[in-house]
């Protein structure tokens, strides 16, 4: 897929990943992955500044979970209250632009 | 992958050297859960790798590529924590009004003042000989002169405060002060001492002082100077008291006690009547063996580990103590035994082990640092 699509839509694809559960930065990876078949694959050193950026905003909250490979504890990252609300914005804001493309080629 | 192939592949120093550029220039504290972060990552990927036919050091160099430039990993996570401080201080900076803040209590007026953390990468110039080619980048050579900055963050990292502030506050608790131009500060101390301090740098108009230049400047020996907090640092000098930041930040502290660093080892050289020329120093990494020590002293005193290289080469580091008494200091030698005086600090294993100084730097006159040094009861310390 084009990368500026992925990039500019960051927040809403992760947001989205993340509505079903907690998960850490390398499942959300795998998660992208199978969910979509494939189809978004993360320049994955963009992915953990994005997670950073979103918990220093309150979107998401990091949480320690199991060990991991390294001996220390995970960090899985859930989506706060203020996260929910900001995933149901962006949403509705893609419908209205993805419909408003659709409704452009209909005429 | 089993866990003796994990513990030994966070060993290889392709692993450590892309972690520690990827963590590079963070707040301390950010810097080992980033560095945690990803080094699970890779190991889990790299597991992975392993398990559909891989050899462990193709998975590696696969996962690392896929990670992407650590360069860009540190630039967004530098993005994410430093560029908020600089937004909040700049913020801080604009609120003039509330900027000084003055407190009654305890032993006399104490001034709060807004701190930056970084200064802006601007390059540094040398005339004739070309400067060291490590570690830097030429921007430009022309007639002779040779301009470059610094390839590492943190040579740009560090506790600044504006000239402008300086000033308000010495003038606020009863002294004098003057920009003569916008980047030399005269001040006379309430007790008359008079100083001159001059900017590292100037951004908007504004020239900002380096806050360990500051302390060394003021410090003259004449009134005790003392430093106490890490999270806002208090400075005493005799009358004047200032406070660096309005809010803990450790970063804040980090940045300030590490600026000092070299001045206390040639505070504790002098002291110790060794020569007094500027000691080569290295900072702790983070990446480098932490030692756990239990210390008997309070919450908030900050401790300064110290171990000699080689002839006047010193690695030191500084971090506060924590409730309990722990205090968590980074050195390359991983088996340290404490001592008590400056001249037992060598570079030669003695019984398997570096000998190695912790001096309390806070809530002691700096005149008299020695006696700031400490044996803790466990007088081994193995990092972990």
């Amino acid at each position: 897929m084009n990368p500026d699509l992925l990039r500019g839509n960051l927040d809403l694809i992760l947001l989205t990943i993340l509505e079903r559960g907690p998960l850490y930065g390398f499942a959300i990876i795998q998660a992208a992955k199978e969910r979509t078949g494939g189809y978004f694959d993360f320049r994955e050193g963009s992915l953990y500044p994005a997670l950073h950026r979103l918990e220093q905003d309150g979107q998401l909250a990091g949480q320690l979970g199991e060990t991991g490979r390294n001996g220390k504890p995970r960090k899985y990252y859930a989506l706060t209250d203020a996260g929910r609300q900001t995933l149901e914005a962006k949403r509705t804001e893609f419908a209205n632009f993805t419909g408003a493309v659709q409704r452009l080629g209909e005429v | 992958m089993n866990a003796a192939a994990s513990t030994t592949l966070t060993t290889s120093p392709a692993l450590r050297a892309y972690l520690r550029r990827a963590t590079w220039g963070l707040p301390r504290a950010r810097q080992q859960e980033v560095w945690d972060e990803l080094e699970e990552h890779l190991l889990t990927r790299t597991a992975q790798l392993q398990s559909f036919g891989a050899s462990p050091p193709e998975a590696l160099t696969r996962a690392l590529a896929e990670l992407g430039p650590p360069s860009r990993v540190s630039a967004g996570m530098n993005k994410v924590y430093n560029m908020a401080n600089i937004l909040r201080t700049t913020a801080a900076i604009a609120l003039s009004a509330a900027f000084l803040v003055h407190a009654g209590g305890g032993s006399g007026p104490m001034t709060v003042l807004s701190v930056k953390i970084q200064r802006p990468i601007i390059p540094s110039c040398a005339r004739g000989t070309d400067p060291d080619v490590r570690g830097i980048t030429v921007t430009s050579r022309k007639n002779g002169i040779t301009c470059y900055t610094f390839n590492r963050p943190e040579a740009y990292r560090g506790a600044y405060l504006s000239s402008q502030d300086i000033k308000l506050a010495v003038i606020a608790q009863g002294g004098q002060a003057r920009l003569l131009t916008s980047k030399k500060l005269t001040v006379q101390l309430p007790d008359a001492t008079e100083h001159t301090l001059y900017a590292t740098f100037t951004v908007g108009g504004t020239s900002y002082i380096r806050a360990s230049t500051l302390l060394e400047s003021l410090d003259n020996g004449k009134a005790p100077t003392t430093l106490s907090g890490f999270g806002t640092p208090e400075l005493q000098f005799g009358q004047l008291t200032l406070r660096l930041g309005r809010v803990a930040q450790p970063s804040v502290g980090q940045n300030f006690y590490e600026g000092l660093l070299g001045d206390f080892v040639e505070r504790l050289l002098a002291e110790s009547g060794q020569p007094s020329q500027i000691p080569d120093l290295a900072y702790g990494q983070t990446s480098a063996p932490q030692h756990l020590i239990q210390t008997n002293l309070k919450a908030g005193e900050v401790v300064m580990l110290l171990t000699e290289r080689g002839a006047k080469s010193y690695t030191a580091d500084v971090a506060p103590v924590t409730t309990g008494g722990k205090v968590a200091l980074h050195n390359p030698s991983v088996a340290l035994r404490f001592v008590s005086d400056p001249s037992q600090l060598g570079p030669y294993l003695s019984g398997g082990r570096i000998n190695a100084l912790l001096v309390r730097v806070t809530n002691i006159p700096l005149s008299t640092l020695k006696s700031g040094i400490f044996v803790p009861a466990q007088a081994n310390s193995d990092a972990r």
